[in-house]
């Protein structure tokens, strides 16, 4: 009886929120702009010349396309509505979020699905649908199942003792791994080992807080496979050692100052100590547990180096694999990135022993999590993505002058915008924002704009590391540690204390430096 | 027979007090108990004592726990110094001790929280073995377990156990003090400052 209620109200509220969306799209569809079945002759011209790939062939093709321009701002609403849930319920009403999350997200997903389907037609709704999943959302998603299985099977083990070079070390090392294995794979793999070494300290939040900071954001910053933004950079045409190459300066300056001030503040914290272990360093004792999954995580980075590299021009008919509409939906090299990624998953899955994993606390349930919120954040941002592309003509136009000045990027507005969204929404979505506000264009980005694109990046890792709820592994590794008896701060707390008089500054640093 | 204690309300340099304390201790070859309330973590200030601290540049109060035959001989010790001679001490006088007042009982309210079980199994065993003197009132534990949580999770994060427990410890200073050191080690547990009755 319970369920029946929730279903028929969870129906009642989905059409009283479509209604507005239906509106707001029969106005659009009235003045002409809604759904322009076009010739595409034109638009892959234009993408041909901004993203400076020489296309093969024109294909004339019936690819259904809205127009962002008069959207209404409403279409943006499940998009912020998926994000603000994520933000909040899991402060708000946790218990709730924990069994609920799937249902949350498939509502957005819906209230956004129906009525863009109402509002555009079936053809149009579909269209984006596949073109979302099979371009975006299947990539990302495989290769996150990836590294997280191969990462969940790297169990490191030992007697260590937690002193401020030896934690120095380890969260130098987690910081190194996390551009390579991910910052959750990292974050997982490092966080046991770090706060077995530190049981013995009455002084450890520290300790947790510079991991956050580090492992599971900061560190991911160097190449796609560190942090879903700069993955979804990848997809969208932002070369692997590109992240490389332009990040390493900006992340090894946040890193070393970091670094730095975690050795000074840890060395107080352990004189403090008024008790010390029997056994110091020198008798620790290290070992890696599953040490062939590093074998299948090189075999990640070179599938996805691989993607890039090998038949990767959507707009060349010679590298599609899936077509729809007239339209090239995956290319050969991402298919065959999804294959290796997916067989790299059951590799993992049969090497590695039930005692790494279980070590290392594994379940697929975070990989489900993502599964089930992205799959609405993928869908939802279609909206606002096409607003951003209208520019300062279109209905996200304020967002788009606040960060440009005389029709030009200013990188200091971007780093900033970025990373003040990216510290309480999903740094994802939130790049993707941004990085079709700075126009969209992958290469265009790479070769003209470089500074705002590596503002855009840089904003989106580096600032979610502000909040518990910037990026998806600071809940992770907070969770962790207090399930070993470290006092976490509180929400407000981790701002208040550390994030806001650590980090803030170090970004202004950052900007006056690299902006 | 349990020991009883005064507080006292003493005005002057920190060291100076600090030093006659510890020179009478000395002196007399005793080793009664003495503390200061900031550092034992007795709620002791009042609004206008933490103005005056702050206006003041030189001379600060200082609430100090001690020992009854502790204040007793030293308040012997100092009338017998300052009246037959008739000589006013930097250090030693009367006059710097403002105040003090016999206390009846302390108490002191927590709060805990954790979300592993060997950890609230520690928890538990040290409310559980509280030294004697001291009594633990409205003592309020409650355990939860969430059945179909799954391991560690991103998003929506659920701990598998958690125990939460609040209370007052209510009892003899003395102990007390010791009681609030023990727990302030314990990272887990929240005290809050000691309240003294008189």
């Amino acid at each position: 009886m319970r369920k029946k209620i929730v279903i028929l109200l969870f129906f009642i509220m989905s059409t009283c929120i479509c209604i507005p969306f239906i509106h707001a799209a029969n106005k659009a569809e009235n003045a002409g702009l809604a759904e322009t079945v076009h010739q595409s002759v034109a638009h892959e011209a234009e993408t041909d010349n901004a993203s400076g790939h020489e296309s093969a062939t024109a294909a004339v093709h019936h690819a259904p396309h809205i127009d962002g321009k008069d959207l209404s701002l409403l279409w943006a609403l499940p998009f912020l509505g998926i994000l603000l849930s994520i933000a909040i319920f899991p402060l708000l009403a946790p218990h709730f979020w924990h069994h609920h999350y799937g249902k949350v997200s498939l509502f957005w997903g819906l209230v956004l699905f129906i009525a863009f389907t109402i509002g555009f037609g079936p053809n149009t709704s579909f269209f984006y649908l596949v073109e979302t999943y099979l371009g975006e959302f299947i990539p990302f998603i495989t290769l996150l199942l990836a590294l997280f299985t191969v990462a969940g099977g790297i169990r490191l083990k030992g007697e260590l003792v937690g002193t401020p070079r030896l934690n120095t070390l380890l969260i130098f090392i987690g910081t190194f791994l996390a551009s390579w294995m991910g910052t959750t794979g990292a974050a997982m793999l490092m966080i046991r080992p770090v706060i077995r070494a530190n049981e013995w300290r009455k002084h450890k939040i520290h300790v947790i807080i510079f991991f956050i900071f580090l492992v599971a954001n900061i560190g991911g910053s160097l190449t796609p496979l560190g942090d879903p933004p700069l993955f979804l950079g990848f997809l969208k045409g932002v070369k692997f050692f590109w992240t490389t190459t332009h990040m390493l300066p900006i992340m090894g300056v946040a890193t070393v100052i970091l670094l730095a001030l975690f050795f000074v503040i840890d060395t107080i914290y352990y004189k403090r100590e008024t008790e010390r272990p029997a056994t110091l360093p020198g008798g620790a004792k290290i070992a890696i547990d599953g040490k062939a999954n590093f074998i299948l995580l090189a075999g990640i980075v070179g599938a996805v180096i691989f993607s890039g590299l090998w038949h990767s021009d959507i707009n060349n008919p010679a590298d599609v694999a899936i077509t729809a509409w007239g339209t090239g939906m995956l290319t050969k090299g991402t298919l065959a990135q999804v294959i290796i990624l997916l067989t790299i998953t059951v590799l993992s899955v049969k090497i590695t022993s039930k005692e790494t994993r279980d070590g290392n606390g594994f379940s697929w349930a975070p990989i489900i999590e993502v599964a089930k919120l992205f799959a609405t954040i993928f869908i939802t941002m279609v909206m606002p993505i096409a607003m951003l592309k209208a520019g300062v003509d279109g209905p996200l136009g304020a967002i788009v002058s606040q960060v440009t000045a005389d029709g030009q990027p200013v990188n200091k507005a971007f780093f900033w915008a970025t990373g003040a969204l990216s510290s309480f929404l999903d740094n994802a979505p939130t790049y993707v924002v941004f990085f079709n506000t700075a126009g969209g264009n992958a290469a265009q980005l790479m070769s003209e704009l470089p500074q705002t694109l590596l503002a855009i990046s840089a904003g989106a890792v580096f600032m979610g590391a502000n909040t518990y709820i910037g990026n998806a592994p600071n809940f992770m590794v907070k969770s962790i540690a207090e399930e070993s008896g470290i006092p976490m701060p509180s929400f407000f707390g981790y701002m208040l204390k550390w994030s806001i008089p650590i980090l803030i500054p170090t970004f202004i640093l950052l900007t006056l430096v690299f902006f | 027979m349990e020991k009883k204690y005064y507080e006292l309300v003493l005005e002057g340099d920190y060291n100076a007090i600090n030093g006659l304390l510890n020179g009478f201790l000395l002196g007399k070859n005793h080793d009664w108990t003495f503390y200061f309330s900031k550092k034992a973590g007795v709620k002791t200030e009042t609004l206008i004592e933490v103005i005056a601290d702050w206006i003041s540049m030189k001379n600060k109060i200082h609430h100090i726990i001690m020992e009854d035959v502790f204040y007793k001989e030293l308040r012997k010790a100092v009338e017998k110094y300052n009246k037959p001679l008739k000589i006013k001490s930097k250090f030693v006088n009367l006059n710097y001790i403002k105040s003090a007042k016999l206390i009846k009982k302390a108490h002191l309210n927590f709060k805990a929280i954790t979300y592993g079980r060997q950890h609230a199994a520690e928890m538990k065993f040290l409310l559980k073995n509280i030294p004697a003197g001291i009594v633990l009132q409205n003592y309020k534990p409650v355990e939860k377990v969430v059945k179909d949580v799954k391991g560690v999770e991103l998003y929506a994060p659920e701990h598998e156990y958690t125990f939460e427990a609040s209370g007052t410890l209510v009892g003899n200073i003395g102990t007390m003090i010791d009681l609030k050191q023990k727990l302030d080690d314990y990272p887990l547990i929240e005290a809050d400052k000691i309240h003294l009755k008189f």
